[in-house]
């Protein structure tokens, strides 16, 4: 989704620490892999290897849950975009590396800083044979402007004015102010295109079980009972000749629990998953069959951090305390321990796994940010006693009964004391963990909570407008600096990439100095293929294509 | 049994579920997190839209009417809809109560099947076998739910590839969950049977029987067994009631999508009306088998018989 996602679940699953399970093939983060045949690391490219034959059929570990729905916009969580990207497709499609391509869409262009148009195919079919028509298409995105319908998308869709149909097969979406950033969503399900007969058909129960929904892609239901597994069968006409799926059938099974998914891989019950759990990674040692390929550094858009709940309460509300705590950290540490390895340390919230364009200029300033913030840390404690809070007390949340955040907040813990701050920390139940992002009386009781986030969208003045604007939606300290205000407004607007990218690097400067989140580690991608299969993303650019259209046998 | 009796046993049944429901209710009332946030996510709904919702949910009305209009429901089939993707709440307790009532069923035969056969010869013969079989029975009890799972997928799926490590398709699937979920509470009852023959050995009509001369085969199928199975019905009928609860650690640990899995992650995504309906249903289960257990137990217990009749 669009949207920074909060993800305390999924790390239950992906992210489990190993502790004192010594993962030698992940101690290095640069690529080698020193002693263990377990793991391969590929900084080089972004998928596994194509498949050269088709398969009858294979089985995926569909993440921690069966899907809550299949309707493309309702919810944007790991299930759901595991599987709904191979039956709803977009206007715009997803190469491994983010790279958009065509989709639905055959081009599409930013006229203006005020309006997008896309141009749409006209061989286009629904699964049932109907031709895909525009009034499909607009209806389709005007359903993320409906308040009743509470799209996960609907922040992408803010400040559009408009969605019209324009000339003979275009269709053009107007902006209130200067959008450029919108273009970039419409590879998620926020640009995926539903029959609109089949949902005016079912308003109240399109994408439940017994409905399913009406799209465009590769891949139809074929049973679900909308709490177990759930398969999926070729559509018997996908329009698209160019993207013939290889498997007949594609089976999708979601253990809840990383041990459970452990012992799924290792009796040959699933061929293979995205966000193989840290936790499960030993027990693949043993399978024999099978690999574990993990991406480059920058292979997903999930970032873990420290945010504070008010910034001006508590000894965290002085930004010097804060770089202090940021600076005393230890993220390597963090990396070995709660990530097995399989992560990269953070300095800027929207570090690799979001930059995508302008590389080059984002990284030179990256590097810059991680070198003050690794030298910063031999005053730490001189800033603490200056800020006048030294032994102060203060709080640490994080959802409970997932090793690898207890692990972290052990080690920030760790961090606070060495800088003579005196922090406890609380684990939370998952559903008292969730109110913290929607009830400030609930923050109130903490100083600080940690996070994990991620865009689906490649696009940084994206994360950084939701936490650094006076009213971004994850703003939750109250962190309000005028100027980054109106330097991510600008971005926002700025169509030229570099120009952007310049607007949006001058904002994270200021917010890597005032730190209203305090970035930790960004996972990298942990992907599992048995002997079976291969052909699959080694990032998160699964979520906005049909990616088991292109799983095959090796 | 009179009429009467069994009047009052079934009053008193339906006094326990309504208390039940209302403490299931209540509890899910005073629970944090708002019904709001959990529809809207992170999106903020228009007035028009989240009157709609409110109403829809009925979460303005006062807490008493929210009960009753409930307890309506439900008396009707109708749980509701989940708050998550829409789904009824029906469907999703039709679509997993199968798989966990055939895991408990098959976990309840496996409980009074070992319970019963370890307990009675360890009733009957004091001495090395009931010694030995004490000392596993021991072992056993002390076993929580999450390692015998662990460990019978070790040994049976993982390593001899007997029975599948994950998943419910069909019965085969269901071997490993139902055993690792009867063990302990099959240890218990083993304990129990051993207690109960144990006592009845030793009254004096068993002496007398054997006095006579009747062969000890017929004294202990006509006369200690009998006896003996009351506390055992009884004990054998709460175990199975409480394979419920354990239902929820096995489903997760061998990945099967039943109730107890359902429920965990309803419970994770604060989805209230999927949360209530399953406690609700686990009560009714629990208060239901207590009952024809109560009923049973009385049936057979000769001195009741004798009564009735």
């Amino acid at each position: 989704m669009p949207t920074p996602r909060r993800t305390p679940l999924r790390p239950a699953l992906a992210l489990v620490a190993v502790l004192a399970l010594g993962l030698s093939a992940c101690s290095g983060s640069d690529g080698s892999d020193s002693s263990g045949h377990e793991a391969t690391f590929d900084t080089d490219t972004t998928t596994t290897p194509a498949a050269t034959g088709p398969v009858d059929s294979f089985t995926w570990y569909g993440d921690y849950r069966s899907p809550a729905t299949l309707d493309p916009i309702k919810v944007a969580d790991y299930p759901e975009l595991t599987v709904i990207p191979n039956l709803c497709e977009s206007l715009l499609d997803t190469g491994p590396g983010y790279e958009p391509r065509p989709g639905l869409a055959s081009a599409w262009e930013q006229v203006d800083p005020r309006t997008v148009r896309f141009t749409l195919r006209a061989d286009v079919t629904f699964s049932d044979g109907s031709p895909m028509t525009r009034e499909d298409v607009l209806f389709s995105l005007r359903r993320n402007l409906d308040p009743a319908l509470a799209s996960s998308y609907s922040i992408l869709y803010q400040g559009v004015a408009a969605i019209e149909p324009y000339g003979t097969d275009q269709v053009e979406v107007t902006f209130t102010e200067p959008n450029a950033v919108f273009l970039k969503g419409m590879n998620t399900l926020g640009g995926a295109v539903i029959s609109k007969a089949f949902a005016e058909a079912h308003p109240d129960d399109l994408g439940t079980p017994g409905t399913g929904v009406l799209c465009t892609g590769p891949y139809v239901l074929d049973s679900w009972d909308g709490v177990g597994p759930l398969t999926l069968e070729r559509s018997p006409q996908y329009w698209n000749s160019e993207r013939e799926p290889l498997a007949e059938q594609v089976r999708f099974e979601f253990p809840a629990e990383a041990k459970a998914l452990a012992n799924a891989i290792r009796t040959g019950a699933v061929d293979g998953g995205f966000n193989i759990p840290a936790e499960v990674i030993p027990s693949l040692r043993e399978t024999g069959s099978g690999e574990l390929w993990l991406g480059a550094e920058g292979s997903t858009p999930q970032n873990l951090d420290i945010i504070v709940s008010d910034l001006k309460k508590g000894p965290l509300a002085d930004a010097a305390v804060r770089r202090a705590l940021s600076g005393a950290v230890d993220r390597e540490a963090l990396v070995r321990t709660a990530f097995a390895g399989a992560a990269d340390p953070l300095y800027a919230v929207a570090g690799p796994g979001l930059w995508g364009y302008a590389q080059e200029r984002y990284r030179a300033a990256y590097d810059e940010i991680e070198k003050a913030a690794t030298g910063a840390a031999t005053d730490g404690r001189a800033a603490v006693e200056q800020a006048g809070v030294s032994g102060t007390g203060l709080t640490l949340a994080y959802p409970g009964g997932i090793e690898m955040y207890r692990t972290t907040a052990t080690v920030v813990q760790q961090a606070a004391k060495e800088l003579g701050l005196e922090m406890e920390i609380v684990a939370l139940p998952l559903a008292q963990y969730y109110s913290l992002f929607s009830d400030a009386s609930v923050r109130a009781d903490y100083d600080a909570f940690l996070t994990m986030n991620y865009t689906q969208v490649q696009e940084p003045a994206f994360m950084y407008g939701f936490i650094g604007n006076k009213d971004g939606s994850q703003n939750y300290g109250g962190y309000d600096n005028p100027e980054v205000d109106r330097l991510l407004r600008e971005a926002f607007g700025e169509p030229d990439d570099d120009a952007r990218a310049e607007l949006v690097i001058a904002a994270q400067a200021i917010l890597s100095e005032e730190l209203p989140w305090i970035p930790l580690v960004a996972p990298r991608a942990a992907v599992y293929l048995d002997e079976a299969v291969t052909g699959v993303p080694l990032t998160f650019a699964y979520m906005g294509t049909a990616w088991a259209a292109s799983v095959g046998a090796p | 049994m009179t009429v009467r009796e069994l009047l009052r046993t079934v009053g008193a049944m339906c006094v326990s579920i309504l208390a039940a429901s209302f403490v299931v209710f209540a509890s899910l009332y005073a629970a944090p997190g708002d019904a709001e946030s959990v529809l809207f996510g992170s999106t903020t709904p228009t007035d028009e839209v989240r009157a709609a919702v409110r109403d829809q949910y009925r979460l303005d009305d006062p807490f008493l009417v929210r009960y009753v209009h409930w307890l309506g429901s439900v008396a009707h089939g109708d749980f509701g809809t989940s708050f998550v993707g829409g789904q009824s709440v029906a469907t999703r307790l039709g679509a997993t109560a199968p798989t966990t009532l055939a895991l408990v069923g098959l976990a309840g035969l496996l409980l009074v099947v070992i319970g019963i056969a370890l307990g009675v010869p360890m009733g009957l013969r004091p001495g090395r076998v009931d010694t030995v079989l004490t000392t596993v029975v021991a072992v056993v009890a002390g076993i929580p739910t999450f390692v015998s799972a662990t460990l019978l997928i070790a040994v049976f799926a993982v390593g001899l590839g007997w029975f599948p490590a994950y998943g419910a398709d069909g019965l085969r699937g269901l071997v490993l969950p139902a055993l690792s979920l009867a063990l302990v509470s099959s240890a218990m009852l083993a304990r129990i049977t051993r207690a109960s023959v144990r006592a009845e050995s030793g009254r004096e009509y068993v002496t007398t029987a054997r006095a006579r001369g009747l062969p000890s085969r017929v004294v202990v199928a006509r006369h200690i067994l009998p006896n003996a199975a009351g506390p055992v019905i009884t004990a054998g009928g709460l175990l199975v009631a409480a394979l419920f609860a354990g239902a929820i650690v096995v489903e997760n640990a061998f990945g099967i999508a039943g109730l107890g899995s359902l429920l965990v992650s309803s419970v994770n995504r604060q989805d209230f009306p999927t949360v209530q309906a399953i406690s609700l249903l686990l009560v009714v289960v629990f208060v239901l088998t207590n009952t024809l257990v109560d009923l049973a137990a009385r049936g057979l217990d000769p001195r009741q018989r004798r009564r009735a009749a």
